[in-house]
């Protein structure tokens, strides 16, 4: 297929094994049914990772999919997404991460790189303008993200090369391990820095000076310039996102009484003050830095002047890296959550399910299920910094007791036993991350039916406020329009943040992530869509992921929630009383609202029917005789 | 001028840049770059000063390079220039570029006295003054600044 514009039509074919590049074209069945980004990466794991398949085995494959206006002059267009089984939830995996690898990736000529097989030896990858070549990388292999950029930047002998590269966790095959660009931006989560670790891949270096083509530049600016004064226009993303980045939702969270403090016990922190966005800015904020073409700098740059970590300097915190490795551990030293940042972006970790791991071993701590007879003389106290830290090198090198809790926190439940594993709160093995389900319930729901795990983003809802006072059959139809919504900024290669989350209302969120999303993408490719067409790429997207996770046996009952929150009311706070009991009654009417079965949670014939998807209603005709 | 403490590396400067010349969306042919440095978070947008004293226009051998009377900026002239890259070296700023389509010299040339960098710059990182204002410029508070409370 011959593309005008957006794309680039051709993907790397990486053989690690037999130590060959090749390319292949991009196919028009894949840009028409899922556009590109997570849809590219969750169609291409359906049909290539089978069922059986090893995460950590050569034949899991690792994608990078940029979307169609990544690396275009669209705001915020700085996304690539990486995908593979995950080693942490054994189904659908995948990660979204910013910085400027992704646009990088799209100026060398490439939309997409899959990485497949097993390097004999570590090796790393360069790619620049069209060219690719696999690179040995031994003298690389033990070293952390920093070491490994400034050694391979030095060899390329090029400043301007972007790279994305796996530390010491990915390389010890640690289950979240993430894999780290521009030292301190992540894919994150599902531990696809394992995965790449299991090829024996360090790192991916690219370059590029080719120019993204647009088919209709006149239409295309005209929509930038509309964008763009919305986005100046809107004090969320014009103030709230450069001033404060995701850290404003500490006090936001706090405030609502659902911030996960003490391993989820409450959801008030006594000292969230003092970890907060303003605390943040009053101390140690040098500025706030932007990715590839985002007008709002909501990442963070934190410098530690005096005291204890004096001269420390790290790419961050986010709010959930700051409760991760705060409240959650109940940790109030905001320096010491700065330096833990620091160390799980060396050692590439996601620092989201380290900080829960993490919190889960101090709360069998305090339980009396472990002592320090089990993690290696390590006092695991609420609030022990000093072990936190430890625990962050540990669980990245695999050392003593951090072996345990590198697999996760439903494993490492398992390992631990004596009933641990009502401490591990988790989806479908992946820890959840932000806001407590007790406190806001409808809207979190997510964690529940989220396709990757106990995900946050996959449904993101302005006014999920709102949502706990309207009838059980509307709320999951709002929940099910903003998962849509949430994906076209997925499959287009463009950020959340300015687009869906710091948006003024839900009408402006879909103005910019939609409306003037679907403008960008026709004049971009010179693919003309509607904005029900895009939705429904949208649809097909969640499908088959659903699809890809039921073929895998995921079932109804396994879309739920720990039973902290079923069982255990919050114990203080605005929502003191609060249990999550609404489980069963919404989960049938989002199901009906998804087209899927309400008794297994598969997608039904019909519904994959209109989405085209035959094929995939065809592969999952058995598994109704084993619902 | 530009105010480093203000930039934030979003590249927005690159992207018009290369747009108002060639009309393509290419960082790498602009003629105003970001020296971002992840170790430090400095960001530093980095465009000819449009020296007094030149150092370029007299290395050039095909010549090339002239200055702007209108705008006083330092122009190099396509048609005339053979891609040597003596003024890449003798620029003392590092701030001349070969256009990796072209193979030929680029500087900033203030696109003709209305700079496509300075209009886009979201946090006024880079702005255009003359030059008795801009030692006693007032910088703007960034968004991100201490608050009170």
């Amino acid at each position: 297929m011959e593309f005008k514009g957006g794309y680039t039509g051709r993907i790397l074919e990486v053989d690690l094994t037999n130590r060959r590049v090749s390319e292949k074209p991009l196919g028009s069945d894949l840009v028409n049914g899922y556009i590109g980004g997570r849809g590219f990466t969750s169609r291409i794991q359906y049909d290539e990772v089978t069922p059986g398949v090893d995460p950590l085995s050569p034949e899991n494959i690792l994608v990078f999919a940029t979307g169609p206006l990544t690396g275009s002059a669209v705001p915020a267009s700085s996304r690539f997404v990486v995908g593979c089984r995950s080693p942490l939830t054994g189904i659908l995996g995948d990660a979204n991460c910013g910085g400027h690898w992704g646009p990088e990736l799209k100026f060398s000529g490439y939309d997409m790189v899959i990485a497949r097989g097993k390097a004999e030896k570590p090796v790393c990858l360069s790619i620049k303008d069209g060219h690719a070549e696999i690179r040995d990388a031994a003298h690389i292999w033990g070293k952390d993200t920093r070491e490994t950029e400034r050694i391979i930047k030095k060899e390329l002998g090029d400043e301007k090369v972007q790279i994305a590269a796996i530390g010491q966790a990915g390389e010890n095959l640690v289950r979240v391990a993430s894999i780290m660009a521009n030292l301190d931006h992540a894919a994150a989560r599902c531990g696809v820095g394992a995965v790449m670790g299991s090829k024996k891949l360090k790192a991916v270096a690219v370059r590029g000076t080719k120019d993204v083509k647009v088919a209709e530049i006149e239409n295309f600016e005209n929509a930038i310039k509309d964008l763009m004064q919305t986005l100046d226009s809107d004090d969320q993303s014009s103030k709230v996102l450069p001033g404060y980045g995701t850290t404003v939702l500490v006090s936001v969270h706090n405030g609502l009484g659902g911030m996960a403090t003490r391993n989820w016990q409450t959801g008030v922190f006594e000292g969230a003050q003092k970890i907060d966005g303003d605390a943040l800015r009053e101390q140690y904020l040098l500025k706030g830095r932007a990715c590839f073409d985002c007008p709002g700098a909501c990442d963070r740059y934190s410098v530690v002047k005096d005291g204890e970590f004096k001269g420390l300097r790290v790419g961050g915190p986010e709010y959930f890296t700051i409760v991760s490795f705060g409240s959650k551990c109940g940790n109030d030293n905001l320096a010491s959550i700065l330096k833990g940042n620091e160390l799980a972006n060396l050692y590439g970790l996601d620092t989201a399910s380290t900080g829960g791991i993490i919190g889960f071993a101090m709360e069998c701590y305090e339980k009396g299920l472990i002592d320090k007879r089990d993690t290696d003389g390590l006092d695991l106290s609420w609030g022990n910094y000093e072990s936190i830290l430890e625990l962050i090198r540990r669980i990245a090198l695999r050392e003593g007791f951090g072996a345990i809790l590198a697999d996760g926190v439903k494993q490492a439940a398992k390992a631990i036993g004596k009933g641990a594993e009502r401490y591990a709160i988790h989806v479908k093995a992946m820890d959840c991350v932000t806001i407590d389900p007790r406190a806001l319930k409808v809207y979190n729901l997510r964690y529940a039916v989220a396709t990757r795990g106990a995900d946050h983003l996959r449904i993101s809802v302005l006014g999920a406020y709102g949502l706990d006072s309207l009838p059980l059959d509307e709320a999951a139809r709002k929940l099910k329009y903003w998962q849509d919504i949430v994906a076209v900024p997925d499959a287009m290669g463009f950020c959340k943040f300015p687009y869906i989350f710091f948006s003024g209302s839900p009408e402006i969120t879909v103005k910019k992530a939609l409306t003037l999303a679907t403008k960008l993408y026709s004049s971009a490719t010179g693919i003309h869509l509607t904005e029900s067409q895009v939705i429904a790429v949208s649809e097909r997207i969640a499908s088959t992921e659903r699809a890809h996770n039921a073929r895998l046996g995921i079932r109804r009952n396994d879309d739920t929630l720990p039973r902290r929150f079923l069982e255990e009311p919050l114990p203080e706070g605005p929502k003191k009383g609060s249990v999550y009991d609404i489980l069963d009654p919404l989960l049938d009417e989002f199901y009906k609202a998804n087209g899927c079965d309400t008794k297994t949670g598969i997608p039904t014939r019909e519904a994959l029917t209109r989405l085209g998807l035959e094929d995939i209603a065809r592969d999952l005709e058995p598994l109704k005789s084993h619902p | 001028m530009a105010i480093p403490e203000l930039c934030t590396g979003c590249r927005i400067c690159e992207i018009r840049c290369a747009f108002r010349h060639y009309r393509q969306y290419n960082p790498s042919r602009a003629r105003i770059r970001v020296a971002r440095t992840d170790e430090t978070g400095l960001d530093v947008p980095g465009a000819c000063r449009q020296c007094s004293k030149c150092p370029v226009i007299a290395v050039c051998p095909t010549l090339a390079i002239l200055r702007d009377e209108k705008t006083g900026a330092v122009v190099i002239l396509e048609e005339k220039c053979d891609g040597c890259g003596l003024c890449v070296d003798a620029c003392p700023f590092h701030t001349v570029y070969i256009d990796p389509t072209t193979k030929l010299a680029i500087n900033c040339d203030l696109c003709g006295g209305e700079p496509e960098c300075v209009k886009h710059c979201p946090t006024k990182a880079i702005q255009y003054v003359p030059i008795e204002k801009a030692t006693k410029l007032i910088k703007p508070i960034p968004a991100w600044a201490p608050t009170k409370r």
